[in-house]
Order: C-alpha cells, then sequence, then structure tokens
C-alpha cells in the first residue's frame, strides 16, 4: 500500500522530472515531460522488450535527477529558498495548514469508508483496462484501436500512458491501488495551485487560502466530479489551471511571442488530455492571453459586462429548451433542463453563489487587472457550461475553476473594506460552512454505494476474484453483465467484450442465455459473443462466464435499462437464494472454476 | 472605527454562510426520512426504498411496472419503448425551498414518456414508520377506470397476508421456499391466476429470516395480482375520472 503511495505520484513527478530540465516552468515541463513520455513509448513499442521501456525509463530518470541536481547546486539552491522564505514567512504555514487541512478531508472523510484500494470513481476501471494494455506492451495513439471498451476516441493515451508507468517499472503494480492514491495528489495539488493563482490575482494569502477553500471543499458532485476524481478531463482542467498561473506570472517584460510559445506545448497537452475539454480550455487561455496582451486594446470593464450578458442569456435559454447533439443514446441523460441546472448549483454552492454575483459586480467595479481577466474567462466559460445542449455541462470542470475564484473574490473585496483583524474570523467562517457543505454533498453521492459496511463501487471480493483470474488465465473472454465484465476486464487484465460499453448483440445474447434452460443453446449463444477488435479475437482464449449478484441485478431490469449504457449495476451485490436455482443448473453442464458469495465462474 | 457600511459587509458574508449552514443540514436531514426505517433513493426508471443502512433494496416503484386499466385494454402507465426521462424534483431549487419554509418531509419523484403521460410520485413521511405513496397522473387515457399500484418486492421476500397465509404463483415455485414457509407456521397458497383472495386486508411481506419487511393495508375495492416471475405485486385500484390520482400506505412497523 505505502509503494503506491510513493510511486502513484509518478503521475505528475515522472514528467516534471523529465521536463525540468528544459524549463523551470511547472505548466511547460510537466506537459513537455508527458509528451515526451507518450513519444518514447510510441516508438518503443515497435521494438518493445519486456525490459527494454523499464530499463529505458530508469535511464532517463537518473539523467534527470543527476541534471537537475547539477543545475541546483549551480544556483545556490540554499540562498534561493531562505530569500524565498524571508520574503514571506507565512506561506510556509499556509501551505502546511492546506496540506493538512485537505489530506484529512480526503482520508478521514471522502475515503473513510473507501480504504484502500476500493474506489467511488466508476469511470476508473476503463482507463486501468488501456494503462494495462500499455503497461504490458501494447501502446497506441488513441484507446480504442487497443479496447473496445471504448467505442469512440475523446482523447490520446497520454493520460494512461502515465497512469502506466509504475506498472512498467514494476509489473507486480496494481494500478487500482495506484489510481487511489493518484486521486489524493491530484486533490492536494489542485488545492495548492488554487491557493497559489488567489494568492497571485490578490497578493494575499488570505486569498489563496479562501480560493483553495472553495476549490476543495465545493464538490461538483455530477457530471463533473471535481476535485476529487482523477479524469482525463479533471487532469487537462488542472494543467490550463496550471498554465494559467504560470502565465499570470510570467515578468511583464516577456515578448507576446515568447509568451504564446510558453502556452503552446501545454496547450498541446491539453488538448491530447481531452480533445473536446481540451478545445474549450485551450480557447479559454486564448482569452486571457488576448486581454493580458490587450491586442485589440478593448475595455475590461465591457468586456466583462458582455461576458455576463454571454453567461446570462446562456443560462436563461435553458427555458426554450435543450438541444440534443449527437443520437448517443445517452445524449438525453446530459440534456439538463433549466430546473436541473439550478438544482445542481444549489447542491454545490447553496447561497455561496450569491457571493459569486457580488464578486463579478465588485471585480468589474475595482477588481486590478488579473481580477477581471479571470473573471471574463469565467464567464465565458460559464456561457459555454450552461448552454441548453447534451453534454455541455460537462465544460464546468473548466469553468468551476473560475466561479470559485470570483466567489473568493466577492468575499475578499467585501473583506478589504473591514478592519484586518475580522479576516481570520471570516476565513474560519466560510472554512467551516464550506466543509459542513462538503460532508454532506459528498455523502449523497456515496450513500448509494453503500455494501457491506463500505462505500464503493466494487467489493473485495471482487478484487480478489480479479487477482485470481490473473494468477489463472493469460488470456480468456470473459462475459457477465456489463458491470461485472467492466470491473473485472480493468483488474485482471483479461478480456470482455465490451466492458461496461458491451454492444447491444451480446446484451442480446446475455438476455437469451438467462431464458435458456437448455446447455447447447447456453454454450451456442455464448460462442457468439466475439470481441470487436480482431486482435483479441486472434488469440487463443478460454471463455468464462461470470454470474453472481450484479448479474442477477443487471437481469432484473427491464429491457430498455438492459440496452442502455447509461444504466449499470454501480454497486456489488451478494448472491442470494432466488439465484441459486440457476446457478445450479449451470452447474450441472458447466465447470465451476471459482466461486465466492457474490460471483461463480464456469468455463465454457 | 465601526462604520454602518462595515456592519453591513459583515453581516451580508455572515447571513450567507448561515443560510448556507443550516439549509444544507436542513434539507439533507429531510432528504431521507427521520424514522431511518428506510430510506428513498431514485435511479433513471424508478423510485428504490432501501433498509436504512442501504445494506437491501426493500422495494421499488416505476411507471414502467404500474398499470393503466381502460375499458379496453391494460397496459403499463409508460411503457419502456416511451420512457422518455426521470427527475428528482425532491432536490429541484423549489422543492428545497418549499422543504425548508414549511418543513414538510416529502420526496417526489417525477417521470414522463414520448407519449406524453406524467406521472408524480409523492412520499411522505406518516406516523409510526409509515410512508404514504401517492401517484398523481396527467395525460393519460380518458377512459382510465383503475390505476394498478404495482411495487416490485425484494426479490428473496414472501407475500403472506393477516392470516398467515403465504402465496405463490402455480407456475413458479419451488419446493424448498414452500418448505421454508411451512417452518415458519404459514399456510402456503397456489395462486392458479396470480389473484389473491377478496378478504385479505393487510399485505405483509417478509423476507426469508421470517423479519418483517413492510405492511401493505388494502384498499376496498381493490384486486391484488402477485406476479412472482418479477416479484410484482399489483394493487388495482379504481380511480375518479376526474381526480387521477391513488395513494397507498407502507408501515415498515407492524401497527394493528
Amino acid at each position: 500500500m505505502w509503494n503506491d503511495l510513493l510511486f502513484s505520484s509518478l503521475f505528475f513527478l515522472a514528467p516534471l522530472l523529465v521536463g525540468f530540465n528544459f524549463t523551470k516552468r511547472i505548466s511547460i515541463a510537466w506537459s513537455l515531460g508527458g509528451i515526451m513520455f507518450y513519444l518514447l513509448f510510441l516508438t518503443s513499442s515497435i521494438i518493445y522488450h519486456s525490459y527494454f521501456l523499464k530499463y529505458l525509463l530508469y535511464i532517463v530518470f537518473s539523467f534527470s535527477v543527476i541534471h537537475i541536481a547539477y543545475k541546483l547546486s549551480k544556483n545556490n539552491i540554499t540562498l534561493a529558498i531562505t530569500t524565498f522564505i524571508k520574503k514571506d514567512r507565512w506561506l510556509l504555514g499556509y501551505l502546511a495548514l492546506i496540506l493538512v487541512l485537505f489530506s484529512i478531508t480526503y482520508l478521514g472523510v471522502w475515503k473513510q469508508q473507501t480504504p484502500y484500494p476500493l474506489s467511488l470513481n466508476w469511470d476508473i476501471f476503463e482507463h486501468l483496462t488501456v494503462s494495462n494494455k500499455i503497461a504490458g506492451g501494447l501502446v497506441t495513439l488513441l484507446p480504442s484501436y487497443i479496447t473496445d471498451t471504448f467505442t469512440f476516441n475523446g482523447y490520446t493515451t497520454l493520460f494512461h500512458t502515465l497512469l502506466a508507468l509504475p506498472k512498467v517499472i514494476n509489473n507486480t503494480y496494481d494500478l487500482l491501488g495506484i489510481y487511489w492514491f493518484l486521486e489524493y495528489w491530484h486533490y492536494i495539488i489542485l488545492t495548492i495551485t488554487s491557493f497559489f493563482l488567489g494568492r497571485k490575482v490578490f497578493n494575499s494569502n488570505q486569498a489563496g487560502l479562501l480560493a483553495s477553500l472553495l476549490s476543495g471543499f465545493i464538490f461538483n458532485s455530477s457530471i463533473i466530479y471535481n476535485p476529487l476524481f482523477v479524469l482525463p478531463q479533471t487532469v487537462s482542467a488542472l494543467l490550463m489551471i496550471i498554465t494559467t498561473y504560470d502565465y499570470l506570472n510570467e515578468e511583464p517584460s516577456t515578448n507576446s511571442l515568447k509568451s504564446l510559445l510558453n502556452l503552446l506545448i501545454p496547450c498541446i497537452a491539453i488538448f491530447m488530455l481531452h480533445f473536446v475539454v481540451g478545445i474549450v480550455a485551450v480557447f479559454i487561455l486564448s482569452i486571457i492571453f488576448i486581454l493580458k496582451q490587450n491586442i485589440f486594446n478593448i475595455s475590461l470593464n465591457k468586456t466583462a459586462l458582455l461576458a455576463s450578458a454571454l453567461a446570462s442569456l446562456s443560462f436563461f435559454s435553458n427555458l426554450v429548451g435543450n438541444l440534443i447533439i449527437t443520437n448517443r443514446e445517452e445524449a438525453n441523460y446530459f440534456a439538463l433542463n433549466f430546473s436541473e441546472k439550478i438544482g445542481l448549483i444549489f447542491d454545490w454552492y447553496n447561497m455561496l453563489i450569491f457571493l459569486f454575483l457580488i464578486g463579478c459586480v465588485l471585480i468589474i467595479k475595482i477588481g486590478l487587472l488579473n481580477q477581471k481577466i479571470l473573471l471574463i474567462a469565467g464567464l465565458i466559460a460559464l456561457a459555454i457550461s450552461l448552454a441548453p445542449l447534451s453534454y455541455f455541462l460537462k465544460f464546468y470542470v473548466i469553468a468551476g475553476y473560475f466561479v470559485n475564484f470570483i466567489i473568493a473574490a466577492g468575499i475578499m473585496l467585501i473583506l478589504n473594506s473591514l478592519p484586518k483583524k475580522t479576516t481570520p474570523f471570516v476565513l474560519f467562517w466560510f472554512g467551516l460552512v464550506l466543509s459542513v457543505m462538503f460532508f454532506f454533498n459528498q455523502n449523497n453521492y456515496k450513500e448509494s454505494l453503500y455494501f457491506q459496511g463500505f462505500h464503493s463501487n466494487i467489493s473485495f471480493q471482487e478484487i480478489y476474484t480479479a487477482y485470481w483470474l490473473k494468477e489463472r488465465y493469460d488470456n480468456a473472454l470473459i462475459i457477465s453483465d456489463p458491470s461485472t465484465q467492466y470491473i473485472l476486464e480493468s483488474i485482471s487484465g483479461l478480456n470482455s467484450q465490451g466492458g461496461a460499453y458491451m454492444n447491444i448483440s451480446t446484451r442480446n445474447s446475455l438476455v437469451k442465455i438467462n431464458a435458456l434452460n437448455n446447455p447447447m443453446q447456453v454454450r451456442n449463444e455464448i460462442s457468439k459473443i466475439k470481441d470487436e477488435l480482431n486482435i483479441e479475437n486472434n488469440i487463443d482464449y478460454k471463455t468464462l462466464l461470470i454470474v453472481g449478484g450484479r448479474y442477477f441485478a443487471w437481469h432484473n431490469l427491464n429491457y430498455e435499462q438492459k440496452k442502455s449504457f447509461y444504466y449499470n449495476i454501480w454497486r456489488p451485490y451478494k448472491i442470494n437464494p432466488d439465484n441459486l436455482t440457476y446457478i445450479n443448473f449451470l452447474a450441472n453442464n458447466f465447470k465451476i472454476v471459482y466461486q465466492n458469495d457474490e460471483l461463480v465462474i464456469f468455463e465454457i | 472605527m465601526v462604520t454602518i457600511r462595515n456592519i453591513i459587509y459583515t453581516l451580508i458574508l455572515v447571513i450567507i454562510g448561515l443560510i448556507s449552514f443550516i439549509s444544507v443540514i436542513t434539507i439533507n436531514s429531510l432528504n431521507s426520512f427521520s424514522q431511518k426505517d428506510y430510506q428513498v433513493k431514485f435511479n433513471q426508471f424508478a423510485a428504490v426504498f432501501y433498509s436504512a443502512d442501504l445494506s437491501s433494496e426493500v422495494f421499488k416503484i416505476s411507471p414502467l411496472d404500474d398499470y393503466v386499466y381502460t375499458n379496453t385494454s391494460k397496459n403499463h402507465v409508460i411503457p419502456e419503448s416511451d420512457f422518455n426521462k426521470a427527475k428528482d424534483i425532491t432536490n429541484s431549487f423549489w422543492n428545497k425551498i418549499q422543504v425548508l419554509l414549511f418543513h414538510q418531509s416529502r420526496i417526489i419523484w417525477q417521470a414522463e414518456g414520448k407519449n406524453k403521460v406524467k406521472v408524480t410520485y409523492e412520499m411522505t413521511e406518516q406516523p409510526n414508520s409509515s410512508v404514504k405513496i401517492t401517484r398523481k397522473f396527467s395525460n393519460l387515457n380518458p377512459d382510465t377506470y383503475a390505476i394498478g399500484q404495482s411495487i416490485v418486492l425484494c426479490k428473496d421476500c414472501f407475500v403472506t397476508d393477516q392470516i398467515k397465509r403465504v402465496y405463490f404463483n402455480s407456475s413458479d415455485y419451488s419446493q424448498e421456499r414452500i418448505r421454508l414457509a411451512d417452518s415458519y407456521h404459514l399456510i402456503p397458497i397456489l395462486l392458479t391466476d396470480n389473484v389473491l383472495p377478496n378478504d385479505v386486508s393487510r399485505i405483509i411481506i417478509i423476507d426469508t429470516n421470517f423479519n418483517l419487511r413492510f405492511i401493505i393495508p388494502t384498499q376496498p375495492g381493490q384486486q391484488i395480482f402477485y406476479d412472482q416471475k418479477w416479484s410484482l405485486l399489483e394493487l388495482k385500484t379504481p380511480v375518479n375520472k376526474r381526480l387521477l390520482e391513488t395513494s397507498q400506505i407502507i408501515n415498515f412497523k407492524n401497527v394493528e
């Protein structure tokens, strides 16, 4: 477990380590390092050998560490650190406070009943599936090339490559445990980044702390899932914010062309992490660039008013209706109407949303340059995310950062009019309010995932089953309900048809199988189930039918629900006595190779 | 020096924080009914009642399972193919304000079909560990004369009544379950047409350990159907054509 704590940090540290050889700017260093790893994996896959990439990584890390140590020694780092600390004695104290507060929040509240390595993030399993394949030597540009769990490509495999690093170094590492700690690092980095950006924009540690509190305690518990989930889109948005900080922190004397070039590499990485969110993130960064460089010589106040009109128009146009984009079945569920969007905002911010309005007004009236720039960028991001189009609310993963800053601005600009003595009390008061809001919000999210004393998408029994499968089989096709095979595929490394995104033909086969009482017919129906990727079908494999609590819960759904990608059995279930009749029928005709009180595995 | 502006600004910050603090505690404590005998959650297609610790599903209700009776047909309120969308109105902004202001313990879930049929399920807390489920319909066929209030039961539960009869479908039962029921001194009854006898005044649902899950008092004029294969209990209830609304009480404790 403690190895996973260390190695999970490689996702963030490894690219930095490599990138720092070339630049001191964090956004460029991480982006450059990440892209270099991605290209390294792609090129090495041509001549891949199980040890080649591992030793290449050792060489790259060793060189980077030596090179950076040499550069630091030349620059008298001790003097630089002591000068920095003397300049702002309280900075370390604030950082320590944030680290302790949000470590307790993450480990003591969010993961209170989700011990290592259980998960509350349903999406991790598809990413684990891809990363396991990459760590096994199957590297590719896009995820759908190596697994049919992905029915379309929303990103490159940059995210998955970085996630796979610990397993490339040591293939005994289980990425499920790595992910558990990865989300901790993401959370801490996000809150610290918010602190630094707030501190920069308001020139105050208290403002930074406020921004950090908002970023850490406002949990977007539906559709977006910031700040607690690590997903390609959340990492893309985080990189955008880090890039924003780096850009606003530039020396004023930096010329426009150099500024633009400094943004280029992070923008490429942001796009590679998530195409659609990346495009909007790059667009927002370009807005920030244009405003900061004053390219069009426009009044910021007028631009802010225009942006707020745009955001209002976008929001209130939801009253007219929603436009469904794409003909994907789930699109309808991502088209929220006006009332639902207000409901979500109220869930996440409660009455603090009024401070957003106050913040907008105060920034326009008395805000500084960087504050106005963030306001305009935030309002444009908000206009995009609140538009009455299906899926567009997902862009709130970007807009949310700016909304938090504007709320922080609302509080800080009011505080600036009050005696300085009130600041600690106000910070404490909002810290308390936000922590209570967070507690209930995250609790509401977790409640439906309760199973046998834990809140989780998966159970320990399912994990042990997956480990057993990994040990026992080199190649197998897992056939079960969408949720079961999705989870088992990701942890065991064995294959399934589509995971949770199994196609209609396979779903229909599963429905038929459950109604058959002739073993030959069951066998024939199972034989029709094939992976959609030819590379998987060309291997010799065993076929495993896995039934269990989730499987029977899925069969209890009606046909519309069974067809749906959007509906899954999100938490584990035990086998109940009514299921035994069917299990006994299968056991009389097929070989049981494994069973526990949640799952039974038959070799067909 | 304390100025009026300072006071106003301080009050703004304090009041906004205070309202957020109080409302988040109040609303969340009302989302699951305070007696804590059960919790109600929603998925895209159904309102699901769980045991208090969320460890097991007790029953669920859905327009995909409820029936509409007209003179010529019996159909689901919203057929599968027509199902459009469901939403938990409990958490809508307006309902939360009502809950805050009037302190009503009420959960509302609404579903609509592409056929324009809309059904609202209101679950209201009642004394003695009970909940009242009211179904309000709009845009139904004007010839509707009865609603089949369906409840999908826990899979391993038994359907019994006030005189300890336990019901099975003659087409779908197992000897193990009959033996188990017999061991609890229940009288097994095989239903040939899924209809329970007219003298059932209380439907008592128990689990395989003879623990009470819930009780439904029946109403005059109701016809009760039990389909064991789907664990579906249906109470066919006559409705007034002007007021397409039905209600039923579910007791989680045995209160005679």
